[in-house]
């Protein structure tokens, strides 16, 4: 009898508990320390960590919700891919190296991008400044202050909260030091408790919305993060060329498609999310002047790719067998560089701080 | 449970079974192993096997001391003989073989202990190297990273030390120095290694990493290899092909050698499983590893480089 009630209470705690899923993304640059944040929420004394290729994920527990995490890379060709997870998530976890003040404006654009995504906007957003063992690390005050964070959070209503954490610490100060991370943790999972109904309502309809758009507009927005697909070096000239030509007018196809659902600025922001900026990038005055060049800025990242490939695939230096033919040209491909030209002529060339050479 | 049972059993009918063999052969368990098995790992593994299934006290007394030798990473090859030497002298007393009548016995021993201690010590080896963390003022270090440029890219020169050129060969910023974490100067050395040995298909490896689809961080993906090789290394799994490949004493050069043949099989792998993105590095590599370690547990297994690929 006392069996039977128990595992009638065992079934029904366990349909509750697999109701509530949390997932929460976890980014920042290179090298700011996420994994380690990441194996200290999860409990993980590990110290060895390799630089992280792709993702990685964790499932933890927290009352009894399931709580999943998404530890992405955080070097300059991943952070192309990082938008593909933006629609999953419920809460977001930012990691600085409070460490390295070099790096602040990098952060600063690509923590602006990021909150300022569709995709992202209202989500609650964890930021630790990490690496607070290290001399010259900035407190939680200057960090908010040199990232603008008010001022971005406040504008696309993201619960923010700032804490200071390390993941190295001596032996007596442990719990101090780690504080930080539990903590925000744990706030970041009661604020998406908080508003669970409509996070998931809107992380669903994210789902509908994106499988809908992708039979429709054949995934414009991947020919562009993707500047691959247009130098693949294995496809006859002929569809390069198509290629080509729907890729110079994608983006304007791309707004007649989505103008109805959100504005233009936001759809700007959206392309923009899929290039990694270049380090000296330096965010402009006014943020409308920022809305306007960002599609510029994509582009320039198309074109320095390209030429970073030039300089590598120069065949010359393979000497490859079939070096006579190719020799000629400057590039083996000519549909990219085509595509480069279009777009050279387009692009304004003499903004500040952003072209390549 | 039943595997419990199993060995419970194996431990009680062990001696009875040995002493059976060695009474209708005439021979002890070592030096059955000697001439029934192959020579490389299926000896050396066997060999293995047996000194530590062993309830014999001097031999136990012996396996410790070369344990702590080996840990010592005091097996050199100045002091190999002499310490091959003392072991088969004592082997040779306390199993009664007579090294007259068995002159084979003594040499293809001594050739898997050497195997065998050889590889303790250099899993102590490349942990020594691993914890090594790269350090910018060093200028030994500094060094190493030049030459690593020096011989991926002989013909492009350095503009900076901090350099966007790095992430040409797949280091994540403009500073490769961070991205060394967790696997320290093991990482680098190995990367130099594969660079400088096998120039040809660095060459090829590199070119596939610039794919415009495929393409992937060179020196990230690297430093994740060596992760992958040390653990290989570190569980054992790695005995296979050391032990096959190795003709002397293996040395830090046998890992180096382990590690090219995986980034070259790994970089194979990638190519052919055609990934949409970065993203599936993990569940690719997991795949390559389970294959990998399939591959090692036959106890045939030796990689080798594609030569002629050097040729193209």
């Amino acid at each position: 009898m006392g069996n039977c009630i128990r595992s009638a209470f065992k079934k029904l705690r366990r349909k509750r508990r697999v109701e509530k899923n949390i997932v929460l993304l976890l980014v920042g640059l290179d090298n700011a320390g996420k994994t380690l944040v990441l194996n200290r929420i999860a409990g993980n004394d590990d110290q060895h960590v390799l630089p992280t290729m792709g993702f990685r994920t964790v499932s933890l527990k927290y009352k009894r919700y399931h709580v999943k995490i998404y530890d992405l890379g955080g070097s300059p060709q991943i952070r192309s891919i990082w938008p593909k997870y933006y629609s999953d998530v419920h809460g977001l976890i930012y990691v600085v190296d409070a460490s390295d003040i070099s790096r602040l404006t990098e952060n600063r654009v690509i923590l602006g991008e990021l909150i300022s995504h569709e995709n992202i906007s209202g989500k609650p957003l964890l930021l630790l400044a990490n690496k607070q063992d290290l001399n010259g690390a900035i407190d939680e005050l200057d960090l908010v202050e040199n990232l603008d964070i008010e001022r971005i959070a406040n504008a696309m209503r993201c619960p923010t909260r700032v804490e200071t954490c390390s993941c190295f610490y001596p032996v007596s100060k442990s719990e101090i030091r780690t504080q930080g991370i539990i903590n925000g943790y744990k706030w970041l999972l009661d604020t998406v408790l908080k508003n669970y109904t409509f996070l998931n309502s809107r992380i669903k309809e994210q789902v509908h919305t994106n499988g809908a758009a992708k039979k429709s507009a054949d995934s414009n927005l991947d020919t562009i993060s993707n500047y691959s697909t247009h130098s693949d070096p294995f496809k006859p000239i002929h569809e390069l060329l198509l290629c080509k030509e729907s890729s110079t007018s994608s983006v304007n196809v791309q707004s007649e498609v989505s103008k109805g659902k959100s504005s233009l600025k936001k759809l700007f922001n959206y392309t923009n999310k899929t290039a990694p900026l270049a380090l000296g990038y330096q965010m402009s005055v006014s943020q409308s002047a920022l809305h306007r060049t960002e599609c510029n800025t994509t582009l320039f990242q198309v074109q320095s790719f390209n030429q970073e490939n030039v300089t590598i695939l120069d065949p010359r230096k393979l000497d490859l067998k079939e070096n006579g033919s190719r020799s000629k040209r400057d590039r083996p491909y000519t549909a990219p560089q085509s595509f480069q030209r279009d777009l050279s002529r387009e692009t304004v060339l003499a903004m500040p701080g952003q072209v390549p050479t | 449970m039943i595997r419990y049972l199993w060995s419970l059993v194996c431990y009680f009918f062990r001696p009875w079974i040995k002493w059976f063999l060695r009474q209708t052969t005439q021979m002890c368990e070592l030096q059955r192993i000697c001439y029934g098995e192959p020579s490389g790992a299926p000896r050396a593994l066997a060999i293995e096997d047996s000194l530590r299934h062993s309830r014999d006290a001097t031999i136990k007394k012996l396996l410790i001391y070369l344990d702590d030798i080996s840990d010592k990473c005091e097996i050199t090859i100045e002091t190999e003989q002499e310490v091959l030497q003392e072991v088969i002298k004592t082997v040779l007393l306390t199993k009664k073989i007579n090294p007259v009548a068995h002159p084979d016995f003594a040499k293809s021993f001594g050739k898997c202990i050497e195997l065998i201690w050889g590889y303790r010590q250099l899993c102590v080896e490349c942990e020594e190297l691993r914890k090594i963390p790269y350090d910018a003022e060093n200028p030994e270090h500094e060094a190493l990273l030049m030459k690593l440029w020096d011989s991926l890219n002989p013909d492009e020169i350095l503009t900076s030390r901090v350099s966007k050129q790095w992430q040409h060969i797949g280091f994540q910023g403009d500073d490769p120095k961070t991205d060394f974490r967790g696997m320290g100067i093991l990482g680098l050395s190995n990367l130099i290694y594969f660079a400088q040995e096998y120039s040809g298909t660095v060459k090829q490896v590199l070119l596939h990493s610039l794919h415009p689809r495929y393409g992937y961080p060179f020196a990230i993906v690297g430093i994740n290899l060596t992760s992958m090789a040390l653990r290989l290394l570190r569980d054992g799994s790695a005995k296979t092909h050391i032990y096959n490949s190795s003709k002397t004493l293996p040395t830090i050069r046998a890992f180096h050698h382990f590690y090219c043949c995986l980034f070259y099989a790994f970089d194979g792998f990638w190519m052919q499983s055609k990934p949409n993105n970065m993203m599936e590095f993990s569940s690719v590599q997991e795949r390559f590893e389970s294959n990998i370690r399939a591959t090692l547990a036959s106890p045939t297994t030796v990689f080798r480089l594609n030569v002629s690929v050097d040729n193209v």
